[in-house]
């Protein structure tokens, strides 16, 4: 169908617009119009043409609704309509005159297309393309899941071939990275070799290293050469210089010893002996006088020395009397003290008598310790008497205060103290123990009431409930399991059925869109052909066997009827061959999908049956064994309540119980305990127990105090009795002891004469005891004092009589008589003690004399010849010979002396060479030369130290080359090791990546076989439309849904639609939206095709690429092209060329 | 009578690392780096301990391509040992040694005879009547028949000939200096010490003509015991030659019987298998061990999709049987059980799999896909084994790639991996 003309009567703002389509290809046409002109309004004007005016319209601004007119002439083949629309609720088709028209030419132009398929498919403006090129790539609506259909399926296979390009991308990669083990192993490889680079010993560096050392060394030879021959001359010129010094000594001392030619020569050991014998001589000599004049002196000290030899014959006895002179003195100062105490002794004696009145002798010190002792003893029995008084005065006033105390008779309270203890048994609380046994048995009869009640719409009591038959545990999971299984049977089938009717459903949907196209069933070709056999059975009768026809004409007509329809719809389902096919798969499916529905409801309802039997059986058992009528999952809950029931049975009964026996118990002892009280009791209201208890406690309590008190009255008399025998008996004992002892006093008083009263005793006893140490210390004291006395008086007879013997004049004074008599003999005994001294020194002196003598004469014999041999007449002249025989030996000694000292300086050379050497030597300029030399001698030493440093060094680089040996063979080790690695990696890597491009390319083989015809021509169109930057389409399947993407001009690189421009997504679009109109023409819906300005985001070439695409589209059906943009008509122009379209302009 | 003993040794290849063998906890590094000098080390001892009279070495101390002179002053310090202990060693140069730049700079200890190369030399040991003739190589790839020209025996001697040789050719050894037994023969030598091939072999007793193999296995190439000879003399005449383990690392190739086994069963094969070849090795020597799946299985593509998870499985059941029990690889050489083809994976998808073997533009697709990888590996990697899909690779047998690839595909496709 196209437009030849569309006439926009009254429409919108339009009036009387006509706008007129050329006929022939390409059926392109540009309809320009500036913005406001009409675009939107003429496409909505088509549309309201084709399908009728909608309820509401809005192009009635101008015009009222009855007044809105549209017209058009169609053409379809040779057929032409030309028709006009109003708007209306029916019957809205006019012809030129206002007339109604038929709209089946119309509806069959449209081959079945309604308002919003047309608006969908043939009507685009941007917006609309937009919209429904998202629906498709995001396969929101059926053309959309078409496209996707091809890749489903093989997801597994895409997540496979994503773990085999993750494990290849472990292992080696384009761009290496640390996570690949490749690179790793690479790495090492690399770190490896490059450390068996750095770490070998080249052999050049080894033979470097050794001809360096042994170059080193010959420059440190050479340099030790030079420095050893500088070394020499600095040792020659050292050596004269050291030796010059003493050769000139030398010279001098040989010069010297000349003059000693006629001095004779005397040996050193000699000349010492003869020395030493001078010095003896000289020595004795000097002894000898000094001894003589010792003696000399001796002899007049002694002389002038005074001796008194008659004192010193009495020496010992003056020496004893001085001795005993100081223990007289002594004693006679004692005396004056003894003499006082004598005095004090007496008067304290004279009171102590006084004291005893006792003028003999105190009693011994034995008599007066047993008389203090039988003293003590009185004054004890004394005490105890008087203690015997006072408890015998305390028994009597005890005795009288018990024969006061009345004496009540006792009660009997045997009957009371048994009704107590009964009553204390059953516990302190037994009333409220009582109070709470009732209620604990009230409130189980309530829980019981309770739990029966829970058993509805079972009635009955605890006992009927427990008499009810059992039903086992398997028998419920039996029924129970029984029924649920087959509920979920009915319900899965049901949901297989009702599923499977939606599915067939959706394919009914699916194939009456189809039918309504040019597919074509094979029921459809089924029912033509055997229309057609039915035609042709009479004529092949007719032909083969002559049967006469009723109407030959009309039946050839009819079988070749029958034969157009039948070619007709063969052809059709040839040309439309896939949907044909697609309508016969999913007739077929349709069908099955029928059969599953039915069968799985026929399950269903088998399972149902099973399902109401099987309740029936269960709920007969349930009746039978009296219960309620329960499902088993319900009666597994009801048991679960009959148990508590039971259980609050059993609780209400065991609580009854307990209260009744606990009342009992407590009324039993209650009762005993008011028999036991009687009247005391009294009638007490209530059934409680403890006011009772408490009663008979108090009075229970009392009893037994009364009791204890009469007891413990008994014990005290009985107590005092004891006592009062008691102490009889110790006072009779007492008393005779006081008998004896008064004997055995007055025996010990006759005794020692003495007269005392036993009673206060002890006082005169002590002062007899004091008195009697006095007498004895007073006795003591006179004894001494009388030794004293005597002891003096021999002292002065004695000094007396020794002064008589030296006829020294007696003084007054015993002690001035004794110090003169000392005084002499000290004196006395000084004079001949410097004697004696003096006379052992004149002997000892006279004894050195002869002695010194005699060394003299030896040593003079010893010195004679040496005298006689150098012709000394004296000691002097001999001292003289000797030094001048030591002077001439000391300068032969120097002369050696110094020759010695020139051969150890002389480097061990000949003591000739050496004095050689000074010959024509100029000594003084010796010094410069050494310090020339010792300047080049520092520089050779120096040149031979860094000669040496310099071996050394090369000796230590060799050294250290040879010792590290074994790091290059390790890495060498490392990096085979790595390489190893590799060749394993290499291995996997070559065989997950042949996996990988294996299973890619079977992918895309598969989904090639596969792919939507709709999706290759898309990406047909697309390729046109970008020029061929992009070269088809493609869908991914790899990733949680399909996605649509855009391959590149290279053939590898996909975009993603989110990754296009906004032209190129409109293009893509575009693309996706002629491919589909492409497939609807070809399924036989061939109408005008109507784009409102979409090309507005394309620039110029990709906008004339698109009116390439329109150009050929519309040589399958017609386009109308609506645009504001004067220079897309410039392009159309230029692309389907000026005079093979039309350009309409709204106005 | 003059009796006397030496050791004959060859291929000690000095410093050569071991190959194959991938680092993973647990593997003794420093046994490994120090494998060979240890084998050395052993072998200077035993000359030592047993008092040998002199040392041959036939050839192949160094590696070619190994420039550590640190390798040369370690042999040079070991021989200083020998001359200290009064044993000479007659040294020849084998192919190797006349790469190796360190050969021409060691400073050898003066026990050490080297043999010239460019003529047969001979050396002689008078106080036990001994003559060592040998001739070095010149270049590493000598072709010439040099035993022809070696000289005449010295007479009342023994006669000993030493020569780097693979005779007429022995399998993996390249053929130089060739010669045949004849030739030997023809010298009328008492003794041929001959060097080159790794592997022991006493060649002919009448005369002794002996390779004592290498002194340490370094590949899976050289599996089992290694060392030298000890051979005993007495009157001029060999009575005993005794070949001793100088080794410290052994190699082994062990086959993993995996029929009708899935890739979940095999460890426990795995550990069978070990368990059992390690109890037979008497002594508990260090193995290194190539464990080699092969048999009949239903599903072998997951045998060569999991390949890398059973080298884990055979590395965790070697270190749990033994400390010193290793693994250098896991091979998978199972072989497919004809089986129906009941894939249902999309519609046709495995039939696309199935086909794609033979599809070059998948091949080519391959190609593109591995060129960067290739590429980038080629420096780093050795020259693949006849297995590997590295070397199908390289040589452009993708239906082979695509083959296991395939396998390993449907199997993971199928298992659920």
């Amino acid at each position: 169908m196209r437009f030849a003309s569309l006439s926009l009567e009254r429409y919108g703002h339009f009036t009387d617009c006509e706008l007129f389509f050329r006929a022939g290809a390409p059926d392109l046409h540009i309809i320009y119009g500036a913005n406001e002109a009409g675009k939107t309004t003429s496409m909505a004007a088509v549309s309201d043409l084709l399908f009728g005016f909608p309820a509401r319209s809005p192009y009635n601004f101008v015009y009222d609704y009855a007044l809105l007119r549209i017209g058009a002439v169609l053409q379809e083949g040779e057929r032409s309509l030309a028709c006009r629309r109003k708007k209306g609720m029916g019957a809205t088709l006019l012809d030129a005159d206002d007339r109604q028209i038929d709209e089946g030419a119309l509806l069959a132009m449209l081959r079945g297309q309604t308002r919003e398929t047309f608006c969908l498919a043939f009507s685009l403006n941007q917006e609309g393309l937009r919209d429904g090129g998202r629906a498709m790539v995001e396969a929101r609506n059926d053309l959309g899941r078409a496209l996707f259909a091809a890749g489903s399926g093989l997801t597994d296979v895409s997540d496979a071939l994503s773990k085999l390009e993750t494990e290849a991308d472990a292992i080696w990669g384009v761009r290496a990275a640390a996570r690949r083990s490749f690179t790793r192993a690479q790495r090492d490889l690399e770190t490896s070799s490059r450390a068996v680079r750095d770490q070998s010993l080249k052999p050049k560096t080894w033979i470097d290293a050794r001809n360096a050392v042994a170059a080193k060394l010959d420059a440190f030879s050479e340099a030790q050469r030079v420095r050893d021959a500088v070394l020499a001359e600095v040792s020659r010129i050292e050596r004269i210089r050291r030796i010059a010094p003493s050769v000139r000594l030398r010279a001098d001392h040989l010069a010297t010893l000349q003059a000693h030619s006629a001095t004779v020569d005397i040996l050193a050991n000699r000349e010492a002996a003869a020395v030493q014998a001078m010095a003896e001589a000289e020595a004795a000599g000097r002894a000898k006088a000094a001894a003589e004049r010792l003696v000399a002196e001796a002899g007049e000290r002694i002389a002038t020395l005074n001796s008194d030899p008659s004192i010193l014959e009495h020496a010992q006895r003056i020496d004893d009397l001085f001795a005993a002179a100081g223990a007289v003195a002594k004693a006679r100062r004692d005396k004056v003290r003894l003499d006082t105490e004598l005095a004090t002794g007496a008067g304290l004696i004279k009171r102590l008598r006084e004291e005893t009145a006792t003028t003999g002798k105190p009693p011994t010190r034995i008599a007066s310790s047993k008389l203090r002792e039988l003293a003590l003893q009185h004054a004890e029995t004394k005490s105890a008497l008087r203690q015997i008084e006072e408890s015998e005065d305390d028994l009597t006033q005890r005795r009288a205060l018990a024969a006061a105390t009345d004496e009540a008779p006792l009660r009997d309270l045997s009957a009371i103290v048994a009704a107590v203890d009964v009553a204390r048994a059953l516990g302190a609380d037994a009333d409220a123990r009582c109070v709470a046994a009732s209620r604990k048995a009230e409130l189980a009869a309530a829980a019981l009431e309770q739990a029966l009640a829970r058993l509805a719409p079972w009635t009955g009591d605890a006992g009927a409930l427990a008499a009810l038959a059992r039903i086992t545990q398997v028998e419920i999971d039996e029924a129970r399991t029984g029924l649920a299984d087959l509920a979920a049977e009915v319900a899965r089938e049901t949901g297989i059925a009702v599923r499977a009717r939606e599915e067939a459903a959706a394919l009914a949907l699916q194939i009456e869109q189809l039918s309504s196209g040019m597919a074509i069933s094979a029921d459809e070709i089924a029912a033509v052909r055997s229309e057609r056999s039915a035609r042709w059975q009479p004529l092949r009768e007719s032909v083969l066997s002559g049967a006469v026809l009723p109407s030959p004409d009309q039946s050839v007509a009819d079988f070749e009827a029958t034969i157009a329809q039948a070619d007709e719809r063969s052809d059709l389902r040839f040309a439309a061959a896939d949907e044909s096919s697609r309508l016969a798969d999913m007739t077929q499916r349709r069908a099955r999908l029928l059969l599953e529905a039915e069968q799985a409801e026929g399950r269903a309802t088998t399972a149902t049956s099973r399902g109401e039997a099987l309740r029936s059986a269960w709920t007969a058992t349930m009746t039978k064994a009296g219960y309620p009528a329960l499902e088993p999952a319900r009666f597994i809950g009801w048991l679960g309540d009959r148990d508590v029931a039971m259980a609050a049975a059993r609780d209400a009964t065991s609580s009854a119980d307990d209260a009744r026996t606990m009342i009992e118990r407590r009324d039993t002892v209650r009762a005993e305990l008011a028999a036991g009280l009687g009247a005391e009791g009294g009638i007490r209201p209530g059934a409680e127990l403890a006011p009772l208890l408490a009663i008979a406690e108090r009075i229970r309590s009392d009893g037994e105090k009364a009791v204890q008190q009469r007891r413990l009255t008994e014990a005290a008399a009985l107590q005092m009795e004891q006592d009062a025998e008691a102490l009889r008996r110790r006072r009779a004992r007492i008393e005779e002891v006081g008998k004896a002892r008064a004997n055995q006093w007055g025996q010990l008083l006759a005794e020692t004469g003495i007269s005392l009263d036993i009673e206060g005793a002890i006082a005169t006893i002590d002062a007899l005891d004091e008195l009697r140490i006095a007498i004895d210390a007073q006795a003591e004291l006179r004894a001494r004092v009388d030794g004293m006395v005597r002891d003096a008086a021999k002292h002065e007879s004695d000094v007396a009589l020794v002064a008589d013997a030296l006829g020294i004049v007696a003084m007054s004074d015993v002690d001035d008589h004794l110090t003169l008599l000392r005084d002499r003999l000290a004196a006395a005994r000084a004079a001949a003690s410097a004697t004696d001294a003096l006379k052992q020194t004149i002997a000892s002196r006279s004894g050195e004399i002869l002695a010194e003598t005699a060394k003299v004469d030896a040593a003079m014999d010893t010195l004679r010849p040496l005298m006689e041999e150098t012709g000394s007449h004296d000691l002097a002249e001999l001292g003289s010979a000797i030094e001048r025989s030591k002077s001439a030996r000391a300068l032969r000694e120097a002369v050696a002396a110094a020759e010695t000292a020139i051969k150890a300086a002389g480097d061990g050379k000949s003591l000739d060479d050496l004095l050689g050497s000074l010959a024509e030597v100029d000594v003084d300029g010796l010094a410069a030369r050494s310090q020339t030399l010792a300047a080049d001698l520092a520089d050779r030493n120096e040149d031979v130290a860094r000669a040496a440093a310099a071996h050394g060094d090369a000796k230590r680089v060799l050294a250290n080359l040879e010792t590290d040996v074994e790091s290059a063979a390790g890495a060498a080790s490392d990096a085979e090791q790595a390489r190893a690695e590799l060749s394993i990696l290499s291995e996997q890597y070559i065989l997950k990546r042949a996996q990988v491009v294996t299973l890619r390319w079977a992918i895309e083989q598969y989904r090639e076989r596969h792919q939507d015809p709709m999706l290759l021509r898309a990406g047909q169109i697309f390729q046109t439309l970008t020029n061929g930057r992009y070269v088809a389409l493609r869908i991914d399947n790899d990733g949680t849904s399909p996605r649509l993407l855009g391959l590149r001009d290279d053939g590898r690189t996909v975009i993603e639609i989110g990754a296009m421009s906004e032209g190129t997504t409109d293009q893509l679009f575009l693309a996706l939206r002629l491919a589909a109109v492409e497939q609807s023409i070809a399924a036989g819906v061939r109408l005008p095709f109507l784009a409102d300005d979409l090309f507005v985001n394309f620039d110029d070439e990709r906008a004339e690429a698109g009116f390439r695409v329109l150009a050929e589209l519309s040589r399958a059906t017609q386009v109308l092209f609506f645009t504001h943009h004067l220079h897309l008509a410039a392009i159309a122009r230029s692309v389907v060329g000026a005079g093979a379209h039309s350009e309409c302009l709204l106005t | 009578m003059t009796n006397f003993r030496f050791l004959h040794t060859a291929d000690i290849h000095l410093d050569s690392p071991l190959h194959g063998l991938s680092r993973y906890e647990g593997l003794p590094d420093a046994d490994i780096r120090g494998a060979t000098r240890a084998a050395f080390d052993n072998l200077v001892q035993r000359a030592i301990d047993e008092a040998v009279d002199f040392v041959v070495i036939a050839g192949d101390v160094f590696d070619g391509d190994w420039k550590d002179m640190g390798t040369g002053l370690y042999f040079a310090r070991a021989m200083g040992r020998l001359d200290q202990a009064g044993i000479p060693v007659f040294l020849l140069a084998g192919n190797h040694d006349a790469a190796s730049i360190i050969t021409r700079n060691v400073p050898w200890p003066p026990n050490v005879r080297l043999f010239g190369t460019k003529k047969p030399q001979t050396y002689r040991l008078p106080s036990i009547n001994v003559a060592v003739s040998g001739q070095s190589f010149a270049t590493s790839a000598v072709t010439d028949n040099l035993a022809l020209s070696y000289p005449d025996p010295v007479q009342h001697h023994f006669n000993i000939g030493v020569l780097h040789t693979a005779l007429a050719g022995r399998q993996g050894h390249a053929a130089y200096a060739p010669c045949s037994l004849d030739d030997l023969r023809s010298k009328r030598y008492d003794y041929w010490a001959l060097g080159h091939v790794h592997d022991y072999e006493l060649v002919c007793e009448a005369p002794h003509v002996v390779f004592p193999g290498n002194t340490q296995g370094r590949t899976i190439r050289e599996i089992g015991a290694k060392g030298a000879v000890l051979v005993t003399v007495e009157d001029l005449q060999v009575t005993s030659v005794e070949r001793i383990e100088l080794d410290v690392l052994r190699w082994a190739r062990i086959e993993v019987d995996c029929t009708d086994a899935t890739v979940g069963d095999v460890p426990s094969l795995m550990r069978a298998t070990l368990t059992a070849q390690w109890q037979g090795n008497v002594g508990g020597f260090p193995l290194v061990v190539r464990l080699s799946l092969v048999g009949e299985a239903e599903d072998v593509g997951a045998f060569h999709d999991r390949a890398g998870s059973l080298r884990d499985d055979a590395r965790a059941v070697a270190s749990a049987i033994s400390p010193d029990l290793f693994i250098e690889k896991v091979v998978v050489q199972v072989r497919a059980r004809p089986q129906a083809n009941d894939i249902v994976i999309g519609d046709d998808l495995a039939a696309l799999i199935d086909q794609s073997a033979s599809d070059p533009a998948l091949a080519a697709l391959l190609a593109e896909d591995l060129a960067p990888f290739l590429t980038a590996a080629q420096t780093a990697l050795g020259p693949p084994e006849d297995d590997d899909l590295r070397r199908s690779a390289s040589q452009g047998y993708w239906s082979a790639v695509l083959g296991t690839a395939t396998m390993a595909l449907r199997s993971r496709l199928m298992g659920g991996q």
